[in-house]
């Protein structure tokens, strides 16, 4: 334990600073048991110390950040990213429970899903995880998704974001049909639509009237962080 | 010669002009004012003034009329049923009856649900005597019409009523707009009519036999028969007939048109000899829809702005008041008391930080409307009652109320239009300068006078000042339309602020900014000649102040075309390229079609399109009508952007038909 420790009746309990770090350090390295003890630790050290909505964005985001930047730089592995990510969720699951619903309430929601006709989601639930590790409450509706369901979902959820991906030409044009699906429900001028996947562009999302194309999640999420 | 006859109507005046059809010169113009209650006394008043034996050779009739605008602004209108098919219709979209009933397709035009008929039925049957038109809207419908059509067959079995469909008024996707143009639609189908049967008595009093035509919200015409069935498309077609005005008298395809009237300046440009449409569907009483309208550029600043001096700052607000001249015009006792005023001099004023309750000694108030129940306190009723007669300013009724000029809320009766307030305008500072007068210029001198006084000047350099603040305006507001138009935003930082004030203002430190415009301008409406030359010399653009711009508006009624379009959407299979030649199906407001190659889509849909278009344009009463098809191929680059391997999105098909209206009724085959 650091020589910052602070003792409280004896008991030896850890700084915010150190907490953060723990988080931080836990998910960079992809160390799944650590981020859990961490996030234990947070909750046990109490509100005082560091609330559960600091460790998040202070503390596990800041990790995820870390690695998405490397894995930007091309300085780390798709494997090592997954593993963070599975780390941060590991600690998300401790530490969400514990932010009051007021907060909760005022996080922007993100609906996420891979078009229907295609089943690759590697590269949308890297999008997933540095989009909620933005702050936003994501929603994630898997693979394969109909159209309708994403434009019903969207308006069921008053979702901020709406954004969704291909890895395959001929899905492709399952974008478009949500968009247009979104003007037709009134929904669209309401959210911003973001979209990514090999086959797509910035020109194609200009064509169908997307906001944005992500080149990577990174890009992604800094976008979003961005206009909302 | 074959004369058409053009009326403008909505406006304080109804303008009417006759004109030659073949070398579209005026012969003669005349107007009245207009009287809301009934629009025909004001058209019929403005008849009168022409020789009688010209209106007998009247080959066509154009209107063009705020009267569907008026009515759904003020929400007025028959009482409508909606079915609403296949999900909910926003709440703000109110509907005297109405329903939602399963049904609605999915976005290949495939039935989503079921059509629940027999909830439909029950619903017609319950509604019997309680409405006057019905709507019915389905979930989208401009991929499949089916359910709408289904229920309006049904409807019309069972109800002796107008019924209009969602995907008959547009073919955008959009539900809820959708369902608004129609809902707004059905309820000014017996306002229309009752306009177009007085218009007929009219004609018939003067023995004009001739088509009617009505004007579009596009600056285009319909006949009146069409105009029952889709009276919402009149609605702002005032800008859009200036436009054409503009363009008839000026020859000019492409131009900015400026129109100033009373309340506001109207700014929109003309591309290819038409106004461009609003891309989503106009505003209409702060409401999206799906009308087809110019895209019209409105300002705040116009002939009856409100002009204060607070202090010693001088400013012009969007607020409209009644000009002095005209007011003293009808109050000739209001004179004296202006006299009276300008002659004194001011230490001390009383003014309030905010300039809408500002206390003005030349603003007069007069009470124009009862309003029961009106949430006023005792010193606004003893206002109101004091001013019911003729007009008083604050400080006469504070002093002879014994009460602070300040104690009444005049602004809030203001927006009720229980009163009316009587001020400085630049209307008046045309009439004091003498560059345009019509009613009485001692009026607007005594205002000018005095507020001159109040800003330490003579009197002609307040009237040259005041003049340049509005040249100003009118040259910002056009920027504004420009940057709009070009930019897609007129939101400024400091710098862009700075360079627009260099290049209005003439200010200069250690540079100077001009602008140039390359468009000319073509001002429409009665000051023009005072304000017009200065803006566009501040602007360098070449500017056109055509002879009758007054009645732009009636010109542009009875010199449109009439056009009706039609998109057709082909959708091939996923994920094809255009030398597949791929299956695809086709969407139209007509119907949804299946093909087995995109190559006979297009065929057929340009067919299908131009039948169905050039029926639409004879049925609205065109004659020789061209055909204009646009082949819109959306294709996709995949994956990188050097890649050429192009993926077919949609193939989208604008068919175009245009024709000049008929003159003369033709017989029936």
């Amino acid at each position: 334990m650091g020589e910052y420790g602070l003792h409280y009746g004896g008991k030896y309990m850890s700084s915010r600073e150190e907490l953060l770090d723990k988080l931080a350090n836990a998910v960079v390295s992809g160390k799944v048991d650590m981020a859990k003890e961490g996030a234990q630790e947070v909750l046990a050290a109490g509100n005082s110390v560091l609330t559960a909505l600091d460790a998040i964005n202070e503390g596990l985001v800041k990790g995820m950040s870390i690695v998405g930047d490397k894995y930007a730089a091309y300085q780390v592995y798709l494997p090592q990213v997954l593993m963070s990510a599975h780390t941060m969720y590991g600690g998300l699951d401790i530490l969400l429970p514990a932010i009051p619903k007021s907060e909760v309430e005022n996080r922007k929601k993100c609906l996420i899903a891979v078009v229907e006709g295609d089943v690759h989601d590697i590269g949308k639930n890297i999008v997933k995880t540095m989009i909620t590790a933005s702050g936003f409450d994501v929603n994630d509706l898997g693979k394969d998704v109909p159209v309708q369901k994403i434009v019903e979902t969207a308006e069921a959820d008053q979702t901020n974001v709406v954004a969704m991906s291909t890895l395959m030409t001929p899905t492709m044009d399952g974008m478009k049909a949500t968009i247009d699906g979104l003007i037709e429900s009134g929904y669209r001028s309401k959210c911003k639509v973001i979209i990514g996947g090999a086959p797509t562009s910035p020109s194609f999302a200009e064509t169908i009237g997307a906001d944005y194309r992500g080149a990577n999640a990174q890009d992604a999420a800094s976008y979003l962080k961005e206009v909302l | 010669m074959e004369l058409g006859l053009g009326i403008d109507t909505g406006g304080t005046y109804t303008d009417a002009v006759l004109i030659d059809l073949e070398s579209n010169n005026i012969i003669s113009k005349a107007k009245a004012l207009t009287t809301r209650d009934d629009l025909s006394i004001g058209i019929r008043n403005s008849l009168k003034l022409f020789d009688k034996s010209l209106l007998k050779k009247v080959s066509m009739v154009s209107l063009s009329s705020t009267l569907a605008t008026n009515s759904v602004v003020e929400g007025k209108g028959c009482r409508v049923g909606v079915i609403s098919v296949g999900r909910d219709f926003d709440k703000s979209i109110i509907a005297d009856e109405s329903i939602t009933i399963s049904g609605g397709h999915d976005l290949n035009g495939a039935e989503l649900n079921s059509l629940d008929i027999v909830s439909a039925e029950k619903f017609m049957n319950s509604i019997k005597n309680k409405v006057d038109s019905l709507a019915i809207t389905s979930y989208l419908s401009v991929r499949n019409p089916e359910h709408e059509l289904i229920l309006k067959e049904l409807a019309t079995k069972i109800l002796d009523l107008p019924v209009v469909c969602g995907h008959e008024l547009s073919s955008s996707l959009g539900f809820n707009e959708r369902t608004l143009t129609s809902v707004m639609n059905a309820r000014l189908i017996p306002i229309i009519k009752e306009l177009i049967n007085s218009m007929k008595s009219v004609m018939s009093e003067y023995a004009i036999d001739a088509p009617l035509m009505i004007v579009k919200g596009d600056g285009s015409l319909m006949n009146d028969e069409v105009a029952v069935e889709r009276p919402v498309e009149t609605v702002l077609s005032g800008p859009a007939a200036s436009m054409i005005g503009a363009k008839t008298l000026t020859g000019l395809n492409d131009a900015i048109v400026m129109d100033m009237g009373g309340t506001t300046t109207d700014i929109g440009i003309l591309r290819n000899g038409q106004p461009r449409l609003e891309k989503e569907g106009a505003m209409i009483g702060g409401k999206r829809t799906r009308v087809l309208a110019a895209e019209i550029y409105t300002s705040g600043i116009g002939g009856d702005s409100r002009i204060v001096v607070k202090g010693n700052k001088f400013s012009l607000t969007p607020l409209r008041v009644m000009p002095l001249c005209i007011a003293a015009t009808k109050w000739p006792q209001l004179l004296s008391r202006l006299e009276e005023i300008s002659q004194r001099c001011f230490f001390f004023n009383l003014e309030s930080i905010n300039v809408n309750n500002i206390v003005q000694d030349i603003e007069f108030f007069v009470k124009i409307k009862d309003i029961k129940d009106a949430p006023l306190s005792e010193n606004d009723c003893k206002f109101l009652e004091y001013v019911s007669k003729e007009p008083f300013s604050l400080s006469e009724a504070g002093a002879s109320l014994n009460l602070h000029p300040f104690a009444f809320n005049v602004s809030k009766m203001e927006e009720l239009g229980i009163i009316q307030r009587i001020g400085l305008t630049p209307t008046d500072i045309l009439h004091a300068d003498g560059s345009y007068i019509e009613y009485d210029r001692k009026a607007s001198e005594y205002g000018v006078k005095h507020q001159a006084l109040k800003m330490n000047m003579p009197p002609e350099d307040f009237l040259s000042f005041a003049k340049e603040k509005v040249i100003e305006k009118l040259s910002e507001e056009l920027l504004k339309k420009l940057f709009l138009e070009n930019i897609g935003t007129f939101e400024m930082d400091e710098v862009s602020k700075s360079l627009i004030n260099r290049a209005i203002s003439g200010l200069s430190d250690d540079f100077s900014c001009s602008i140039s415009l390359n468009l000319p301008i073509i001002g429409i409406g009665a000051p023009v000649s005072a304000y017009y030359p200065q803006m566009s010399k501040k602007l360098n653009a070449k500017l056109l102040l055509p002879e009758y711009s007054e009645v732009g508006n009636a010109i542009g009624a009875v010199t449109g075309s009439v056009i009706e379009q039609v998109e057709i959407l082909i959708k091939p299979v996923s994920g094809s390229r255009m030398i597949d030649d791929p299956n695809c199906t086709l969407f139209a407001t007509f119907g949804k079609y299946e093909y087995e190659k995109w190559s006979e889509a297009v065929k057929d849909g340009k067919a299908l399109g131009c039948e169905y278009v050039k029926n639409r344009a004879l049925k609205s009463g065109a004659s020789n009508v061209d055909i204009n098809i646009v082949q819109d191929d959306r294709e996709y680059t995949v994956g990188m952007e050097y890649s050429d391997s192009k993926i077919l999105m949609e193939t989208v098909l604008t068919i175009t038909a245009i024709g000049k209206p008929n003159q003369f009724f033709v017989e029936e085959a």
